[in-house]
């Protein structure tokens, strides 16, 4: 007879395999990001494991042991906040080779950009309504990188305050 | 095994039913917005189900009283989502 | 087999499933939705396995937070490779990165299956009887005056992990802020910048939040005797406050302001200052004197809760950014889109 808590043990090695899987072989970045959420949800599910062993059973009532569980709560919040970070790198990076596919675009190279990283065929139809295509092409994009920064200062509004 | 008990299996099992029906019609009608009615319809139904299944065994009143607070809850997420998911259809916007 | 393990195993196959949605789905959106439901389902999972606690956190960050996040990103990045590829003068579908070939990937993932058959081998063969920390923690919580040992163990006998993350938190946000492009500095993250007023999403943003601020703060104060804590309650507020921005009912605040930089700043900031009066009044560094430890560590929980509360939502809000062509556009044109159409 198999305890629950070996059931999810057993559950929680397979996702972190899964998970691992992903972070490698993922092209997107966006994609991997999220792989390495499943990965660490993975990992915080077999320390889960770890704790609810060490704990037992108070009048009928389970418990786990209070420390891995509240590393377990440590580890959620980072790992978030470290998500947030990663997200916001990839699609930072993701205007830069935007800028930069343009720069060589308009050099005359003719050169394919790289995309950004999460342009699935099938969904993607248009989420910007309304836009004609000539009204599209006259805006300047956000400016990138330290040349295009400069390009960009004059039409800089003051930073709101509160 | 009371009749408070029967009561409790009859309803949790019906409003599994009712679950299982939205989740037919999820996977198999043809498009979003018919998909969407069917999933808000008969899941608000189940959980409903569920919850005047689970009353007679929860503690009164605190413990009946928050699932009757799940279910208005869900009803609420529900009724909103379903709304903002219709707008994004119409709007023709990809995700469906 | 026992009708426990048998909810179990069913909980463990429908995570199994997400799990292979999420690696395996085609379009990201998919995968990232799978992700939030793969949080939900997780949070029963800890249940399962004794951990409100945790299932309260997996729930609100795993889940919610992380799954709006993505799900932001996402929808960011489809629209600006449309909105470029159109500026470009590209074809619209553009072609996905390559992956790696068949070879690579069946190695890659005979190497993963030998890391899952490494662990399932720890799990099955993890020392008997288990080593545990209950009798520690239980043999020292009644000093704490806490009830709960979860919070216990948070913000007493391993208050440095909390101290630091607490400090984790601001740092993200000084990381996010910091990739704002230059004439954006100080100014609003737009991401949650609202195009269209949808009436549903307003009325949701002013019915919930009364009841939502009420069920954090329950949340952050029934904590220290039963399953809930600042996390937890942070994040609801967060939540909360989320939703009001994203109805438009209240503007982003600008990075550069004052009182939000204050509330971000001051739980980390007054959990520093008790932690270093622990020399003066107490064992040491985080130490509390034993009559006063219970209301310090309310103390520093409120104001965790609400660093907490307002580093998470600007977290997810992002680093500040200028209006572009690239933004939604109001005042929707339904045919046009239709002409348009490249599925």
């Amino acid at each position: 007879m198999i305890p629950a808590a070996t059931l999810f043990g057993l559950g929680a090695a397979l996702i972190i395999g899964l998970g691992l899987f992903g972070v490698i072989l993922h092209p997107e970045p966006l994609r991997k990001v999220l792989a390495f959420n499943l990965l660490g949800s993975g990992v915080f599910v077999l320390f889960g494991v770890v704790a609810r062993r060490g704990g037992g059973r108070l009048e009928g009532v389970p418990f786990g042991d209070p420390v891995p569980q509240a590393l377990i709560i440590t580890g959620l919040v980072v790992a978030f906040a470290a998500t947030v970070l990663a997200v916001a790198l990839v699609l930072r990076l993701a205007q830069a080779d935007w800028t930069h596919a343009d720069d060589s675009h308009r050099g005359g190279q003719g050169q394919v950009p790289q995309p950004s990283p999460d342009a699935a065929p099938d969904t993607s139809a248009d989420l910007s309504p309304g836009l004609p295509p000539d009204q599209a092409r006259a805006p300047s994009p956000r400016a990138v990188g330290p040349a295009a920064a400069s390009r960009s200062v004059p039409n800089a509004s003051p930073p709101a305050a509160a | 095994m009371s009749v408070l008990d029967l009561y409790s299996y009859l309803l949790i099992g019906l409003g599994v039913l009712f679950f299982c029906t939205g989740t037919l019609g999820l996977l198999r009608f043809p498009d979003a917005l018919s998909r969407l009615h069917a999933l808000a319809k008969a899941d608000n139904l189940a959980l409903g189900l569920v919850v005047l299944g689970l009353l007679p065994q929860a503690s009164w009143p605190l413990g009946a009283m928050k699932l009757l607070a799940v279910w208005l809850f869900a009803l609420l997420a529900s009724t909103t989502v379903g709304q903002l998911v219709g707008e994004a259809i119409r709007r023709g916007d990809p995700f469906r | 087999m026992t009708p426990t393990l048998f909810a179990d195993l069913g909980l463990l196959i429908i995570l199994l499933g997400l799990a292979l949605l999420i690696t395996a789905a085609r379009p990201a959106f998919i995968a990232v939705a799978a992700y939030m439901a793969y949080g939900l389902v997780m949070a029963l999972a800890w249940v399962r396995l004794a951990a409100v606690d945790v299932a309260l956190t997996e729930a609100a960050i795993g889940s919610g937070l992380t799954g709006l996040l993505l799900l932001g990103a996402v929808a960011w990045s489809q629209r600006h490779t449309q909105f470029q590829a159109r500026r470009l003068g590209l074809r619209p579908g553009i072609p996905r990165r390559a992956g790696a070939g068949r070879g690579l990937t069946l190695l890659v993932a005979l190497a993963c299956g030998g890391v899952s058959a490494g662990l399932a081998w720890v799990v099955l063969t993890l020392p008997e009887p288990a080593p545990s920390q209950v009798p520690l923690v239980q043999a020292a919580l009644p000093i704490t005056g806490l009830g709960n040992p979860v919070t216990g163990v948070l913000l007493v006998f391993r208050a440095i992990d909390t101290l630091l993350e607490s400090v984790v938190l601001v740092f993200a946000l000084v990381g996010v802020w910091s990739l704002a492009s230059d004439p954006a500095w100080g100014g609003r993250p737009r991401s949650l910048h609202v195009v269209q007023h949808s009436g549903a999403l307003v009325l949701l943003g002013q019915l919930l939040p009364p009841v939502g601020i009420l069920m954090g703060l329950y949340l952050f104060w029934v904590g220290a005797d039963a399953p809930g804590g600042a996390f937890q309650g942070g994040t609801m507020l967060a939540a909360m406050w989320l939703l009001v921005l994203s109805a438009g009912l209240a503007e982003v605040p600008a990075v550069a302001s004052r009182r939000l930089r204050l509330l971000i700043t001051g739980g980390p900031l007054l959990f520093l200052a008790v932690g270093f009066s622990g020399w003066a009044f107490a064992a040491g560094f985080l130490g509390y004197p034993p009559a006063w430890s219970k209301p310090l560590i309310l103390a520093i929980e409120a104001a965790l809760t609400l660093s907490i509360a307002a580093a998470l939502a600007m977290l997810v809000a992002g680093p500040p950014e200028r209006p572009t062509a690239a933004d939604p556009q109001p005042d929707p044109q339904p045919e046009r889109n239709q002409q348009r159409g490249h599925r």
